[in-house]
């Protein structure tokens, strides 16, 4: 997976609020996160809506500005620059949005999309520029003939094609990916996610795979975040949280999932009612008021992400009790 | 974790098969506005059985949304239609007389769409909108209309009944506006149901539950259900015969079964290889 | 009219463009539809106005009597040799007519442009910086807008002085908030699409995003109010004229030369107003038929 030890990207303490509605009400979209996303990985963040994975995401490369917290890329801090720096911040981490209709210009061919970072972050004159667009979009499995259609001329999968170039063009090293496959067909589906898998493999890309999709996580990442309700509530590696998911929340998410399989009744592991409005919360486990461990202490302040064993980290202190007691 | 129970078949369908509700035989169209008039809809050929779930799979542009349209005859007006019937009990529905459809509608074919918040009026109490179909309907008195709007949220189990009857559609969250909308399909009791694209947009959590009413419904009331759907894995959930589309065309059909377990067609494959990013062991 | 380049306009979509289409977005796929009825409307617009505008070029170089010739036959019916009769000065009408035309035209190609170029920047700044610009923007309009136009247009022209290009900038002036409204509407709803946000981590500073992203694909709706504003701009100069504000005294323009023949109307000397007032109708109508045509071009349902 990765040799390297040290983090590329790095988020402590992230915060995210809204003011919202009359009277004015706090919407604690990201509620303290931390993570560390390592080169060459993919890190999964997986949640319902609510979840705020695409503040997230906004948050991270600051499209959206944090109310508190740190970002680090590849160890220098990103949080407090400026335009200036922000626009150097740009050529190492990028943002594939997930929506290929909205996400293109519609006036632009793809040959003026990809070219415009070519030309405003990597400066290159006209011959580089065109002779560099023809590869990105050979990269991602278009032809040359594609640069000079407008998005209306081509199919959903390669908009998004032409979106993972366009994100590609800066040379990043870490992209982040907004539900990249959510609006696309089933049958592209795949063919999306083996493109995204080669690229990182050939470009040593280290990803952040936001999504709601638990096949698509399974399939692509090696290591998973579920979020609930602006936290994450649990996180490590893929296989160990799909084959034994601890907290609650991530249990009844899994056994939620439909499989395409005849003959498979999985039994479901229920949570009670429905996600409530992301509006003041009061202080106390997000999923308190739902969860069949719920506990007195639960109710009365946030739990942290407690470690459990190495590259596991679960923030439900009841679940983790049930755990030890089977261990010991 | 996932305790993948033994499976027994007999349990999904115990009744003998029997003869089809609604039968589609030989349809096909074009829009009207398409210039070159190509046909969007190539005889189409499948039937529902009597209480059973039938899922009608196929992804955009398949055209499985466009025949279930076309039973309730509420298809866009510039569809045409060049061949075919589509018969519910020995009448071809696409012959009958607006009046007639009318007291088809909601009363013996229901529909469920999608977007559910959407699909409800923003102006109306959920009740009021429920107790219309009712009233419209059935001929029932306010009071009575209200009793069977408040018995038809209990139905989908959304809690407190009494209290949300009076609510608007925008107090809803997505899945209970969902569970309101299949709730007025089903207050006049109709012998088929069609869902289109009911979880699609919905939260995972979310769309498990409402498939899981479905279901208990269906069996519940020797319901007819179709199920329309771009996704496999609520076909296998709940299905108990699939129909797979394409392009206008019907490309397989058959029980659900079959359908997973032995695809003849190579659509049918590569959807399933699709479907199923992971395998599992 | 401004040249509309083919990936503005509604290009048709292929249809079944292969099995793996998304969802709906602004990129939709939309059905072929059929040229809508105003094409007929449309192609007389155009071609109504170029006849106006080869009218006022040859005008330049050809009348057939002078247009300010004092002294002609006086008050004679229209017929052989003069067109359109003459008028009270003995002034040949039909010349006059044609001559006029280069006033009104211009006038209204001009202004029209002038509150469209304005209008849109300063709403493109408004919609996409909000808060304090578009605060500033939108109270300095809202302030002009008090006023009811044509009395306004009065009160300016009055207070500068007659002559072409004070009423240009008059009119462009009360014409521009209309502008700046829906260029703002426009770039503030696509604000946040993901274009947009795309745009900016790819390099683009916020005016680049602004301008060259948002602008674009806001453009369509003011094109086909362009056309509506035109015709309205016409009628107000023709107005203006007729009040006797305007352009100089003496110099041919419909409106004032309606003023001049209206007595004539009861007395029997009818072609003296009727034809710059057929002009003037003429060039309305063909407006309004364009900005219908152009209505319909870049309809938000068919518009991508």
């Amino acid at each position: 997976m990765n040799a390297n030890p040290y983090p590329i990207l790095r988020v402590n303490g992230l915060r995210k609020h809204f003011e919202v509605g009359h009277p004015r009400k706090r919407l604690n979209a990201i509620d303290d996160v931390q993570f560390d996303l390592f080169p060459g990985e993919t890190l999964a963040v997986v949640g319902e809506s609510g979840s705020g994975k695409s503040t997230l995401a906004r948050c991270i490369v600051r499209l959206i500005e944090p109310s508190a917290g740190e970002i680090e890329l590849d160890g220098r801090s990103i949080t407090q620059l400026g335009p200036a720096g922000l626009a150097r911040v740009y050529r190492r981490i990028q943002l594939v949005f997930q929506d290929p209709n909205s996400s293109l210009n519609p006036r632009m061919t793809v040959r003026q999309a990809i070219e415009e970072p070519l030309q405003l972050q990597l400066k290159m004159d006209r011959a580089q520029r065109a002779a560099r667009s023809r590869e990105l979009v050979a990269m991602v499995g278009l032809a040359d003939e594609h640069l000079d259609r407008h998005p209306h001329q081509l199919s959903g999968g390669q908009r998004q094609r032409v979106g993972i170039a366009r994100a590609l063009a800066a040379q990043p090293q870490v992209v982040i990916l907004d539900e990249p496959t959510s609006s696309l067909d089933v049958s592209v589906r795949g063919q999306i996610l083996e493109l995204l898998q080669d690229l990182q493999q050939t470009l040593g890309l280290a990803y952040l795979f936001i999504t709601h999709d638990l096949q698509v996580v399974r399939r692509v990442s090696h290591r998973v975040a579920v979020m609930y309700l602006g936290g994450i509530v649990e996180q490590g590696r893929t296989e160990d949280v799909f084959a034994d998911p601890i907290h609650p929340y991530t249990r009844a998410l899994l056994s939620a999932a439909p499989t395409a399989r005849w003959g498979v009744t999985r039994e479901r592991f229920r949570l009670a009612g429905e996600i409530p409005s992301p509006v003041d919360l009061p202080d106390a486990c997000r999923l308190a008021g739902r969860c069949p461990l719920a506990e007195k202490p639960c109710h009365q302040a946030k739990p942290a992400l407690i470690p459990f064993g190495p590259h596991r980290a679960v923030a439900c202190p009841p679940a983790l009790a049930q755990r030890q007691s089977l261990v010991v | 974790m996932s305790a993948d129970t033994a499976f027994d078949p007999a349990a999904r369908h115990s009744s003998p098969v029997r003869e089809p509700i609604l039968e589609i035989d030989n349809y096909g169209g074009y829009f009207s506005t398409s210039a070159d008039h190509a046909p969007v809809l190539k005889d189409i050929t499948y039937s529902l059985a009597r209480g059973a779930i039938t899922a009608i799979v196929g992804e955009t542009g398949s055209g499985k949304s466009l025949t279930a349209l076309s039973m309730l005859q509420i298809q866009p007006a510039s569809f045409v239609r060049t061949s075919g019937r589509i018969l519910f009990e020995g009448q071809d529905l696409a012959e009958l007389d607006e009046r007639t459809l009318r007291g088809i509608r909601g009363a013996r074919i229901s529909m469920v769409f999608q977007d559910a918040r959407a699909a409800l009026n923003p102006i109306f109490t959920v009740g009021r909108q429920i107790a219309d179909v009712c009233r419209l309907h059935q001929g029932l008195s306010r009071n009575d209309a209200k009793d069977a709007a408040i018995a038809a949220l209990r139905l989908v189990h959304i809690p407190d009944p009494e209290r949300r009857v009076r609510q608007y559609p925008h107090e809803f969250s997505g899945g209970m506006a969902q569970r309101v909308m299949i709730a007025m399909a089903l207050v006049c009791k109709p012998e088929l149901l069609i869902l289109d694209e009911p979880t699609t947009g919905l939260d995972v959590t979310i769309q498990a539950e409402i498939i899981a009413l479905i279901t208990e419904l269906c069996r519940e009331s020797d319901l007819t259900t179709c199920l329309i759907t771009h996704d496999l894995g609520v076909v296998a959930e709940t299905c108990d015969y699939a129909v797979v589309m394409r392009r206008g065309e019907v490309l397989e059909t058959g029980t659900c079964e079959q359908v997973l377990t032995a695809p003849r067609h190579e659509y049918t494959q590569q959807l399933l290889a699709a479907s199923r990013l992971v395998d599992n062991a | 009219m401004t040249p509309i380049t083919r990936s503005a306009a509604g290009v048709a979509e292929p249809s079944g463009s292969g099995g793996d289409t998304g969802t709906a977005g602004p990129v939709a796929k939309t059905r072929r539809r059929p040229p809508p009825a105003g094409a007929l409307g449309f192609r007389i617009g155009v071609g109504l106005l170029a006849g106006y505008l080869v009218v006022a070029i040859i005008s330049y170089f050809w009348t057939p009597f002078d247009p300010l010739g004092v002294g002609g036959d006086v008050l004679v019916k229209p017929g052989t040799p003069y067109l359109f009769g003459t008028d009270r000065l003995g002034e040949d009408v039909f010349s006059r007519t044609m001559v006029a035309t280069r006033y009104d035209l211009a006038i209204t190609v001009a202004s029209v442009a002038l509150a469209l170029v304005l209008g849109t920047i300063l709403g493109t700044i408004g919609g996409y910086y909000g808060k304090f610009w578009d605060g500033a923007i939108m109270r300095a309009i809202e302030t002009f807008n008090a006023f009811p136009t044509l009395l306004f247009a009065m009160l300016i022209v009055s207070a500068v002085g007659p002559g072409i290009l004070n009423i240009i900038v008059v009119l462009a002036f009360v014409g521009l908030p209309s502008y700046l409204r829906l260029a703002r509407a426009e770039v503030m709803s696509r604000k946040t699409w993901q274009f947009a946000e795309a745009a900016r981590m790819v390099g683009c500073r916020s005016w680049r995003v602004a301008f060259r992203h948002l602008l674009p694909n806001s453009i369509g709706p003011l094109l086909a109010f362009t056309a509506v504003n035109a015709a309205w701009v016409a009628l107000i100069t023709a107005s203006l004229g007729y009040l006797g504000i305007g352009l100089q005294p003496g110099v041919p323009e419909w409106g004032s030369m309606i003023a001049n023949g209206q007595d004539g109307i009861i007395t029997g000397q009818w072609w003296v107003s009727f034809f710059p007032g057929m002009a003037i109708l003429g060039m309305t109508g063909s407006l309004y038929l364009l900005g219908d045509g152009l209505g319909d071009r870049f309809d938000p349902r068919r518009r991508r």
